[in-house]
């Protein structure tokens, strides 16, 4: 063999070692907590209130899951299943969302998918407050036929400055008077619950979506880019819409034609968003100028299996976490927020994860599981 | 990473001398796009106006190069070391369909600096909103070059074109011109050619092949 020969075989040989895939993270990283919270479908946590809520349904019905934690995030003590919430027409919460600097928990129920279940109204939206680990109803709110029912998903997001709650499910009437899907938020008033008109119904801002309504719900995420153009996560792709236009402007940008559930999340330091379709194997990364999509986006394989939950960016720690089959991708982001080309899978037990809570203030990343490591 | 590094050093070591002496063909993919926008008037402020379904909402898995719509790319040329002559480039770009048998693809050089943001009107938005000459960059000699580099009718049956940009990629790593890339149009209204989307199914088959050799 002469010496080039050998050179190439060697070069050769550690770069095939160098290109297999990154192993199994088979235990969790000191700042992932795993909850036992079987079939969980969303997720919370509240540093205010010193909880944790997973929310799904059970073969005992609706539930929500609430689990003390220290002060420095981890569970301590018992956690208390809640059923009470979901017993008559709705029967689960579709999404949870904590108020970042208040103890406040915002619940978004719905009646099961096609069920027979009583057909009577109800509260889609549920505020309670926080106190001494136990929740106290403080409002009831979105009922009636501007907001569909039955849905299999959607979610809630608080924009920033967390004066605003975008809702899922919101249908407006179109000139024919017909009830259409829509994109909507509420104000919050200084003590974080939704402001009404005098009717006692939600004062609701709204646009319909059009193509950008998946028909299992709506939407899938919201990133307030400036106060007038938010971006959200629709029906094979996402949405743009400009509140400053007189006719509150919507666009769709489509992304692909085969998935409908295009979960978003943004980087809370970078113009950056990311989105994952349900069941998709790719990653977008998409860069924007307030809110408008500029340069190509960076699509990043993932390893194995479709991402399942939205995106959750830990900056903290240059990482970027997607729920999926068996575990969690955690994604190594670089110091502007690009994925460096790596990702690992946390195998967790856990058939699907679809629902994953990061808490900012405890730094903490919260995953639901089938049982208690 | 520590063994990635010394495998590509070896395998530079071995090879870059014979690039060197003979030169080579490279070709630069989607990963390679430094800057991108596709712009339209219909949505002067996006610069990801693939196509437009007519209500106000618009798709991004192709790209409809029309009267209204026009493509910008600019690749990455550093990877061509110095000293070299550009001696081909053929710019492959796949076609989903043409609106008809005869429809003209211009591409033209961009004059004018570009950036993030870019839309029909603004050549970038950042640090502070930048307009075009003329929204959409159609000012000749000023936004655009005044003759196109190449001009090609696209066919109802092309699935592929490839459009020679040797005099251009050789302007630009010589140092005539500035690399500002190109912007793809089409004048005649009513025509349309549409691209496969580099964002989605058309990913691997926008390639730049650049052939070199020494000076």
């Amino acid at each position: 063999m002469t010496r080039q020969t050998l050179l190439i075989t060697l070069g050769l040989s550690a770069l095939l070692a160098a290109k297999l895939p990154a192993g199994e993270m088979q235990s969790p990283p000191d700042w992932v907590t795993t909850i036992a919270a079987p079939g969980a479908t969303c997720s919370a946590v509240s540093a205010p209130g010193r909880l944790s809520f997973f929310g799904g349904h059970d073969d005992q019905g609706g539930y929500l899951l609430l689990q003390p934690l220290d002060a420095k995030g981890i569970p301590t003590g018992d956690a208390q299943r809640m059923r009470e919430p979901f017993v008559g027409a709705a029967r689960r919460p579709l999404d949870v969302r904590a108020h970042p600097s208040k103890p406040l928990l915002y619940v978004w129920r719905d009646r099961l998918p096609d069920s027979d279940a009583p057909q009577e109204p109800f509260a889609h939206l549920l505020v309670y407050r926080i106190t001494n680990s136990a929740l106290q109803e403080a409002g009831a709110f979105a009922t009636g036929a501007a907001f569909a029912s039955g849905k299999h998903t959607g979610m809630m997001t608080l924009d920033l400055p967390h004066d605003r709650l975008f809702i899922p499910n919101a249908l407006i009437q179109d000139a024919k008077g017909e009830w259409t899907p829509a994109i909507a938020c509420v104000d919050l008033d200084a003590n974080g619950l939704p402001k009404t008109r005098d009717d006692g119904d939600l004062a609701m801002r709204s646009s319909p979506l059009g193509r950008l309504a998946a028909p299992l719900g709506w939407p899938f995420g919201v990133v307030g880019a400036t106060r007038d153009v938010v971006m959200f996560g629709a029906n094979r792709g996402f949405g743009v819409w400009e509140w400053a236009e007189p006719e509150a402007r919507l666009n769709m940008l489509t992304l692909n034609w085969a998935r409908q559930e295009c979960m978003m999340i943004g980087h809370p330091d970078e113009s950056l968003v990311y989105l994952v379709a349900n069941g998709w194997r790719y990653l977008y990364v998409m860069r924007h100028v307030d809110g408008y999509m500029t340069m190509m986006p960076r699509i990043v394989p993932l390893q194995q299996w479709g991402a399942m939950s939205q995106p959750q960016v830990i900056a903290s720690r240059n990482t970027l976490a997607v729920g999926a089959f068996n575990g969690v991708y955690l994604v190594p982001l670089d110091d502007g927020g690009q994925p460096t080309g790596e990702s690992h899978r946390l195998h967790v037990a856990a058939e699907r994860v679809v629902t994953l809570a990061y808490n900012e203030t405890f730094d903490r990343l919260y995953i639901p599981v089938e049982q208690s490591p | 990473m520590i063994r990635r590094a010394f495998a590509w050093m070896i395998l530079l070591a071995l090879f870059a001398p014979a690039h060197r002496a003979f030169g080579e063909t490279i070709e630069l993919r989607v990963k390679d796009i430094a800057q991108f926008a596709t712009i339209s008037p219909d949505a002067p402020r996006h610069g990801w106006v693939g196509y437009n379904y007519g209500d106000g909402t618009f798709g991004t898995t192709r790209l409809d190069v029309s009267s209204r719509t026009s493509v910008l790319v600019q690749y990455d040329l550093s990877v061509i070391p110095d000293n070299m002559r550009i001696t081909n480039a053929q710019w492959a770009l796949p076609i989903q369909h043409s609106s008809s048998s005869q429809v003209q693809l211009y591409t033209w050089r961009i004059l004018a600096p570009w950036g993030p943001g870019a839309c029909h009107a603004y050549r970038t938005t950042l640090p502070k909103p930048a307009p075009w000459r003329q929204p959409g960059a159609r000012a000749m000699g000023v936004d655009r070059t005044i003759r196109p580099t190449v001009v090609v009718k696209v066919g109802e049956e092309t699935d592929e074109l490839a459009l020679n940009v040797t005099r251009d990629v050789e302007y630009w790593h010589s140092g005539l011109q500035p690399n500002r890339g190109w912007i793809l149009t089409v004048e005649q209204n009513d025509a349309v050619v549409s691209l496969e989307s580099p964002m989605y199914i058309g990913i691997e088959d926008w390639i730049l092949r650049i052939t070199y050799e020494p000076r």
